[in-house]
C-alpha cells in the first residue's frame, strides 16, 4: 500500500477514507464519544456544530494519515513556517535543544519534511503493527531521526538524556501519559487534564531551550509548521517541578491557541477531560 | 558517605516528608522502595555528575549502581572524580 501513494495522489483515496469515517462513527463507540465531549463541552458548540465537527474530525484524521502514508511513499509536502525567526534560530543551527508535540495535527510528518542539520532523537511508542513500525523507522533512519522507543522500566529517559548531553535535539509528547507513573493537572480549554510529569521535568531539568511544535494541515499537500518557545532554558533557581508546572502551562496556551485555528485537528480519541 | 549521599538525594528531589534515617541502606530506591521513579533517577544521575564528577558508561551500569545506597555508596567511592 505504501508503494501505491509514490504514484497514486491520496486525494484519489479521500472516497475510501468515508467509508473508514462511516465505520469509525458507527462502531467506535469511545472515541465517538470523546470526541463528541470534546466539541460540546471544551469548545461550547451546539449539537449541530459538534455534529459536523465530529464527522470534520475524523475526516481530518484521515487526512493526516493518508499524508502520512504518501510521505512514506516518497511524496513531499508543501510546508509555510509561523514562527520563522525560532525556526532560524534553533531548527536550521546545531544546538541541543527539547521539542514538545502533542497530538494535536501531524507532528510525525515534520520528521519526514523537516532537514535539521543536527541529529534529532524522537521518543516513540512502539505499539503499532509490525508494517507501520518497519516503515517508519525506515523513513526516520533516512530522515537522520533516531527512535528512543518508550521502556517499561523508564530507561528511555537516560537515553534522552544522553542525546542532550551530546549535543543532539530530542522530540516528545507532551500530552500523553504512557509508562510515567505521575500526573501534573492543569487547565487546557477551561478544565482540568492530566499531562506526563516525566517529560516536563526533563525538559526543565535539561536547561536547553525547549520548543512547542505544531504540524497543521492547511489544505492538499499543504502544511503550516508553528514554532513557538516555551523555554529558553537559562537556569534558575526555581525547583525542577516549579520550571515543569511552568513548561507545561506554557505548553497548554500554545495548544490553545492552535486549537483555536484548528479545532478540528484535535487527535486525542479519548477522554483527555476525565 | 551514606549519610551524605541520602541528604542529597532528599534535597534534589525535593523529598520534604523524608529523613536520611527514613531511608534504608539496603532497600531499593525505586518501586517498591522510596518509590522513585525514572525521572528521579535523571534528578539522582545528574546529581552525582554535579556533586562527583560522576557519568555512567551505559544503562545497565546506572541501574546496578542506582539500586539501592549501599550499592551507590561502593560506586561514588570508586568512581569519583571530584
Amino acid at each position: 500500500m505504501i508503494f501505491l501513494f509514490r504514484y497514486v495522489d491520496p486525494i484519489w483515496l479521500y472516497p475510501l477514507m468515508g467509508i473508514w469515517i462511516l465505520g469509525y462513527i458507527c462502531f467506535g463507540r469511545v472515541q465517538r464519544r470523546a470526541i463528541w465531549h470534546y466539541h460540546r463541552q471544551r469548545l461550547h458548540q451546539t449539537r449541530w456544530q459538534a455534529f459536523w465537527g465530529l464527522i470534520r474530525n475524523y475526516n481530518e484524521f484521515g487526512k493526516a494519515l493518508l499524508d502520512r502514508f504518501a510521505c512514506w511513499g516518497g511524496r513531499q509536502m508543501k510546508i509555510t513556517v509561523d514562527g520563522q525567526e525560532l525556526w532560524d534560530k534553533y531548527l536550521m543551527t546545531e544546538q541541543p535543544f527539547v521539542i514538545l508535540g502533542s497530538h494535536v495535527g501531524n507532528l510525525e510528518l515534520a520528521g519526514y519534511t523537516i532537514q535539521m542539520p543536527q541529529k534529532v532523537y524522537t521518543l516513540v511508542y512502539m505499539g503499532e503493527a509490525e508494517t507501520v513500525e518497519t516503515n517508519r523507522k525506515r523513513l526516520f533512519d533516512k530522515m537522520g531521526l533516531t527512535i528512543i522507543p518508550v521502556q517499561k522500566d523508564g530507561g528511555h529517559i537516560l537515553d534522552m538524556h544522553r542525546a542532550i548531553e551530546e549535543g543532539h535535539v530530542v522530540s516528545i509528547h507532551g500530552d500523553r501519559l504512557f509508562f510515567y507513573t505521575r500526573a501534573m493537572r492543569t487547565s487546557l480549554l477551561g478544565a482540568q487534564a492530566n499531562f506526563p510529569e516525566g517529560c516536563y521535568r526533563f525538559a526543565a531539568m535539561e536547561e536547553v531551550p525547549v520548543l512547542a511544535l505544531y504540524v497543521m494541515r492547511e489544505g492538499r499537500g499543504q502544511y503550516r509548521v508553528i514554532v513557538r518557545q516555551l523555554s529558553d532554558g537559562h537556569p534558575t533557581a526555581r525547583t525542577h517541578r516549579e520550571q515543569a508546572h511552568e513548561l507545561l502551562n506554557a505548553y497548554t496556551s500554545t495548544m490553545e491557541e492552535v486549537l483555536q485555528r484548528y479545532p478540528n485537528q484535535w487527535f486525542n480519541f479519548y477522554e483527555f477531560w476525565s | 558517605m551514606k549519610q551524605q549521599l541520602k541528604e542529597q538525594i532528599i534535597e534534589a528531589l525535593n523529598l520534604e516528608e523524608i529523613t536520611p534515617a527514613d531511608i534504608d541502606d539496603a532497600a531499593p530506591l525505586f518501586g517498591e522502595g522510596l518509590g522513585l521513579d525514572s525521572i528521579d533517577a535523571l534528578e539522582i544521575v545528574m546529581m552525582l555528575d554535579k556533586n562527583y564528577g560522576i557519568k555512567f558508561a551505559d544503562k545497565e551500569t546506572s541501574k546496578q549502581a542506582l539500586a539501592s545506597i549501599d550499592s551507590l555508596a561502593t560506586y561514588v567511592a570508586a568512581h569519583r572524580t571530584k
